[in-house]
């Protein structure tokens, strides 16, 4: 029986080794994008055990250096920091959920109304460019603007006999800048999206509404909205899905290290990367162990939001 | 009569939000062209008292960081749009070939790796102490040299290719990796352009990683991005580091110099971007 068994698996460990053989230019193909995979994602997670330890940049290996289990866990929930960084997390993303969301599918709608062909050209391909360029770019737009002597905002202000507010020293207004410039940069690339999903809706309908006598109005109502339904459901669950990621491209450009903002500002990955730049050793464990919570809180609500998009009958990310 | 009240609504709110989208390029082109003592005395303004190309010549004539910053984002985006490109199509035609044994494993080795990381500090640890890539263009290139995304819009296209156009190609002696180059590569070509110009936008706007693997002592590597933000946080938090000294004029001359690349492809990209937006709808 036993002797039964092993000729078994050696002739299924033959089987496999001819298999590869025979398709080794197969998995050599394959081989430069898996040893990136492995040395740039898979590896490095093993630094996540960084978050307990005591950590000493002389003693390179992390395993030689001392466990603390679960004590940096314990300092960053007593914290006072993490709870402002989890509130203006949510705060900002809360907000982008409420104007930044709805913005793409109004704009839709209205650029589907319009008759003139070339308006319509010219106004997506201008609405779609700062999808392209970078936040660097955008937070220098913004100095422009927001600058205390000599901004734009201020002169019009002046102009009107209001007083000059100094932006980036108040960071009440930064909630507000960070939504209104998310919704300047994204909303083309979301408009574009929408109107390609307009376009799909059979036009049959509308001509027979439009027979029944139901003006464009009740058109919209009656059957863009619904025929928008599922793309608009799926994106609102992922977009939920994604409420405690933070955006740091757009907040590490536009607000920089200042300290002032950070009050309304800071979230975990400025933290992180402020911290990782600044080259304090002996914080990196306390900002893994933050990063680590981040990323498995988001990996849960995304798979969650997933599952439940595949649920309603639709494709999911993946 | 309320339908033609909205229409005309419709085009003059359509045209203001047009305004805003374009404004603030304006500022920052005429900004540019403006001279350094109109600027001092009025601001930014559309139309300078004073236009000038001194913030230009100021770029192009010294032997300044910004072109030689415009050189390095050059190199990396050159270099990491074709390492990206090779790396990611290969990936991408060998998980697409029929009967290949633990393509599951591959496939969901690349998904968790696009939801879930290590983080920041055990990649820069790894990374720059580990592989001793600190201070070298590796280290901003290998990283996203694998992009899943993409390598994902790649296997939805060449699932389209039809497979007796290979079978043909092998029954007359075709190699494994000539039918790739030979054969799949020129059907792909649509594809292949519209990741590359994604590569390209990518890597030309990195300025994080950049700014943590080269250190204070390699800022002459910085591509211009990076460059151009840490003259930026200067006007954010005055005296909070960054780059200090460079006139306003010649900052925004660097705005537009780090904006041009990406408008010179934005025509090419547009289009592509409509035609990847369908492709990648298309899952199999």
């Amino acid at each position: 029986m036993d002797t039964k068994k092993k000729i078994d698996k050696k002739r299924r460990r033959e089987k496999r080794l001819a298999y590869i053989k025979g398709n080794w230019g197969n998995y050599a193909m394959l081989l430069p994008g898996m040893i990136m995979l492995i040395m740039f994602s898979y590896i490095p997670m093993y630094g996540l055990y960084m978050a307990f330890i005591d950590y000493n940049p002389l003693i390179p290996n992390l395993f030689k250096n001392e466990n603390v289990g679960v004590y940096w866990f314990k300092v960053m929930f007593t914290e006072p920091d993490l709870w402002k960084l989890v509130v203006n997390t949510l705060r900002l993303n809360i907000l982008k959920l409420i104007f930044r969301f709805p913005a793409p599918i109004i704009l839709a709608l209205l650029i589907n109304e319009i008759g003139n062909k070339y308006f319509k050209k010219i106004f997506q391909t201008i609405a779609y460019l700062p999808a392209f360029i970078s936040w660097v770019i955008v937070s220098g737009m913004m100095v422009i603007f927001l600058s205390t002597d000599n901004g734009v905002l201020n002169s019009i202000l002046e102009q009107f006999g209001l007083g000059a507010i100094s932006w980036y020293s108040a960071p009440e207004m930064w909630p507000g800048i960070l939504v209104i410039t998310s919704i300047w940069k994204e909303v083309g690339f979301g408009t574009v999206m929408f109107l390609a999903a307009i376009t799909s809706i059979d036009k049959e309908l509308y001509e027979a509404a439009s027979i029944d006598g139901a003006g464009k109005f009740r058109q919209v109502i009656h059957i863009t909205l619904p025929g928008l339904a599922s793309t608009v459901t799926i994106m609102l669950i992922l977009t939920i899905g994604k409420i405690f990621a933070d955006d740091f491209e757009q907040i590490y450009t536009m607000v920089g290290q200042n300290a002032i903002l950070g009050e309304t500002t800071d979230v975990i990955s400025t933290k992180v990367f402020a911290l990782a730049n600044s080259g304090a050793y002996r914080q990196f464990p306390l900002a893994t162990a933050y990063g680590l919570v981040q990323g498995v809180i988001s990996l849960i609500l995304i798979t969650i939001s997933d599952k439940v998009a595949k649920k309603l009958g639709q494709e999911g990310i993946w | 009569m309320a339908r033609k009240s909205f229409q005309i609504f419709n085009y003059i709110f359509l045209t203001l939000l047009g305004v805003i989208f374009v404004l603030p390029y304006l500022y920052i082109i005429v900004g540019s062209f403006t001279s350094e003592a109109a600027y001092l005395t009025n601001g930014y303004q559309l139309w300078p008292q004073e236009w000038s190309l001194d913030a230009y010549k100021k770029i192009f004539t010294s032997a300044s960081d910004i072109l030689n910053a415009f050189k390095n984002s050059i190199i990396i985006t050159v270099g990491g749009t074709l390492l990206q490109l090779c790396v990611t199509t290969m990936t991408a035609y060998a998980l697409t070939r029929k009967n290949l044994k633990g393509k599951k494993i591959f496939m969901a080795l690349m998904m968790f790796a696009m939801l879930f990381s290590g983080g920041l500090i055990p990649s820069y640890i790894w990374i720059a102490s580990t592989l001793q890539l600190r201070n070298t263009y590796l280290a901003v290139l290998l990283p996203g040299s694998l992009h899943i995304w993409n390598c994902i819009l790649v296997m939805n296209y060449l699932r389209t290719i039809p497979v007796e156009l290979e079978e043909a190609a092998k029954m007359d002696g075709c190699g494994y990796w000539r039918q790739f180059v030979q054969i799949i590569l020129p059907l792909a070509v649509p594809i292949i352009a519209t990741i590359a110009l994604y590569a390209a936008v990518a890597y030309w706007n990195m300025w994080s990683a950049p700014e943590l693997y080269f250190d204070s002592n390699h800022r002459h590597m910085l591509p211009i991005t990076a460059l151009l933000r840490q003259m930026i946080q200067q006007n954010l938090n005055p005296g909070g580091g960054g780059v200090s000294g460079v006139a306003e004029t010649v900052k925004m001359a660097t705005t537009v110099l780090a904006t041009v690349p990406i408008l010179c492809v934005y025509p090419f990209l547009q289009r592509f971007f409509m035609s990847g937006l369908t492709l990648g709808s298309v899952k199999g």
